[in-house]
């Protein structure tokens, strides 16, 4: 029936001029034929057409159809539409042996994709973990560079209630130090500075002690001389007062002696303060140079410490704005993490329905094939290799069915954004 | 500092809030899913909760429901930080009783702005 029908369809512009030039040799003598001759011609021309149709009028070959297996020639394509019955046959083995390759490939396909959504989770959360690590490790740097240079010891400094000084304190403590200690040597070597004036205040004085000793010996000389002039003048007269000349001569000498002495004794006073004086003006012009010289010293250390100190700092800054740019670079990174997770959740969510969805497909087409087959008969039945019982695939460590899909938004507009911030709204 | 309940069920997207909200120096304790949220968010009173739309058992809009149900949470802030950025899932967020909706991909210092904004 099915040939009958694709010849009638296949012939169905012809028909009508067919059926004309087989009518036309009756249609010619059946105005001079008998009645009877042409009721039993009608019927016998039906007939030959209808036998002329069917078996002698060749099959129309058939176009290609989008459907047709490309592997097959025009020919063989032909051959099998002209013979449907064992072809069908072939199909459907053809049809089984593919339906459990691509079984066995969908299940193959579904563990690759478990694996692959594993092994992408297991290695973003150790990114996230030594990511974190990282970021907690430099941030504990920068703190403690900072808290160096900084009034307090950083943020756990802060906490712990502990405030150490910082670097350019203990410098300016240092610096205020070695100050003092110069300022002390400066006034140390104007005290000796005094006590030098001092010691030239004893020889000024001790000058004029000097002085009275000159007028005590030229007195005493005078009186040496009066006493020996009136001795002279007296030594006839009055015997007593010739003793009491000479009382007061050998008075006149030890005075003299007495006051040679004494300048004897005044000039080794003097000659030693000199000389201490010289020492102390020695040692005072040192101390005061020394504390100059020390002062001068300890300012150009505690500037070139303080210009080190600034350039640290400002190399801390730039560290600090180092820290910013790599804040950044880390936000930027957790943005990207977030791309990956949520293209991965997508994949998950997608891949359940999906795969369920052709599994259920591959399915009902191999019962279908399978009770097809069936009805084709049991020679059929032999000829295909069908599986014994229907497949399924199984879908490793899925997301849980009752996850509800995202109802629209990103997830639908075919993948994440590709924007770096996120969009907030506050009700 | 806050406490903050982060709910998701990506652990690297917890892994991520975390990340961002204990390096401004928050507090955070993280649940998988709305339910075991509930549990927590029950024995433990919170200043902040960020919760996810899209979980296994118990959907985010179900868990801010049920956290105004309770006494504790009542008048705290709760964030939905989702992908969904649809205009009828927001108004269902906001009826249940969100205070704001942050859409995913999150920027962490945009985040900690809304954290400090809510917080105030």
């Amino acid at each position: 029936m099915k040939l009958l029908r694709f010849k009638l369809y296949a012939y169905r512009n012809r028909l009508l001029p067919m059926f004309v030039l087989v009518m036309i040799p009756w249609l010619a003598v059946a105005p001079w034929a008998p009645w009877w001759a042409n009721s039993i011609a009608l019927p016998l021309l039906l007939i030959c057409y209808w036998l002329l149709f069917l078996n002698v009028l060749p099959m129309p070959p058939a176009g290609r159809r989008a459907n047709d297996d490309r592997k097959l020639s025009d020919t063989e394509i032909s051959t099998l539409r002209k013979t449907p019955e064992l072809p069908a046959q072939q199909l459907l083995a053809r049809w089984a042996m593919m339906t459990r390759d691509s079984k066995l490939q969908l299940e193959e396909v579904d563990q690759h994709v478990s694996e692959v959504m594993d092994h992408a989770e297991s290695a973003v959360v150790e990114i996230g973990k030594r990511f974190v690590e990282v970021t907690r490790k430099t941030r504990k740097q920068v703190e403690l560079a900072v808290g160096l240079l900084s009034r307090t010891g950083g943020d756990e400094a802060a906490s712990e209630g502990k405030a150490p000084d910082s670097l350019t304190d203990y410098i300016h403590a240092s610096d205020a130090l070695l100050k003092n200690l110069g300022g002390q040597l400066v006034a140390l070597s104007d005290q000796l500075a005094n006590l030098s004036a001092r010691q030239e205040a004893v020889r000024e004085e001790s000058k004029r002690v000097d002085g009275a000793l000159d007028q005590l010996a030229a007195l005493a000389s005078e009186i040496r001389v009066l006493a020996l002039d009136s001795g002279r003048r007296g030594n006839a007269d009055n015997r007593a007062f010739v003793e009491m000349t000479d009382r007061v001569r050998a008075l006149s000498l030890t005075a003299d002696e007495s006051s040679r002495a004494i300048r004897k004794t005044l000039e080794d006073i003097k000659s030693q303060a000199r000389t201490t004086d010289d020492a102390i003006r020695a040692i005072a012009s040192q101390a005061r140079d020394s504390g100059r010289k020390s002062n001068e010293e300890v300012t150009e250390l505690t500037g070139a410490t303080l210009r080190k100190t600034q350039e640290v700092h400002t190399a801390l800054g730039e560290i600090g704005t180092l820290g910013a740019r790599i804040q950044d670079d880390i936000n930027q990174i957790v943005i990207e993490l977030q791309f990956q997770d949520i293209t991965q959740q997508k994949l998950q969510r997608l891949k359940q329905p999906m795969i369920s969805e052709l599994a259920s497909s591959w399915l009902s087409i191999f019962e279908e094939t399978r009770a097809f087959n069936r009805k084709l008969g049991a020679s059929g039945a032999d000829a295909v290799e069908a599986p014994a019982t229907p497949f399924r695939v199984s879908l490793k460590k899925a997301p849980e069915q009752d996850k509800s899909r995202p109802a629209e938004g990103a997830k639908e507009s075919g993948g994440p954004r590709r924007d770096d911030g996120s969009k907030v709204e506050l009700f | 500092m806050a406490q903050i309940l982060v709910v998701d069920d990506s652990t690297t997207m917890r892994q991520m809030v975390t990340f961002t909200l204990t390096s401004a120096g928050h507090e955070v304790v993280e649940a998988p899913d709305g339910n075991k949220a509930l549990a927590v968010a029950k024995q433990r009173k919170f200043d902040l909760v960020i919760t996810d739309v899209n979980m296994p058992g118990m959907n985010g809009i179900d868990l801010v429901q049920s956290l105004r149900a309770l006494p504790e949470c009542k008048f705290i802030p709760i964030l939905v930080l989702t992908t969904e950025a649809g205009a009828e899932l927001k108004q269902k967020g906001r009826s249940a009783g969100a205070t704001g909706w942050i859409v995913k991909p999150f920027n962490p210092e945009v985040l900690l702005d809304t954290l400090k904004k809510v917080l105030d």
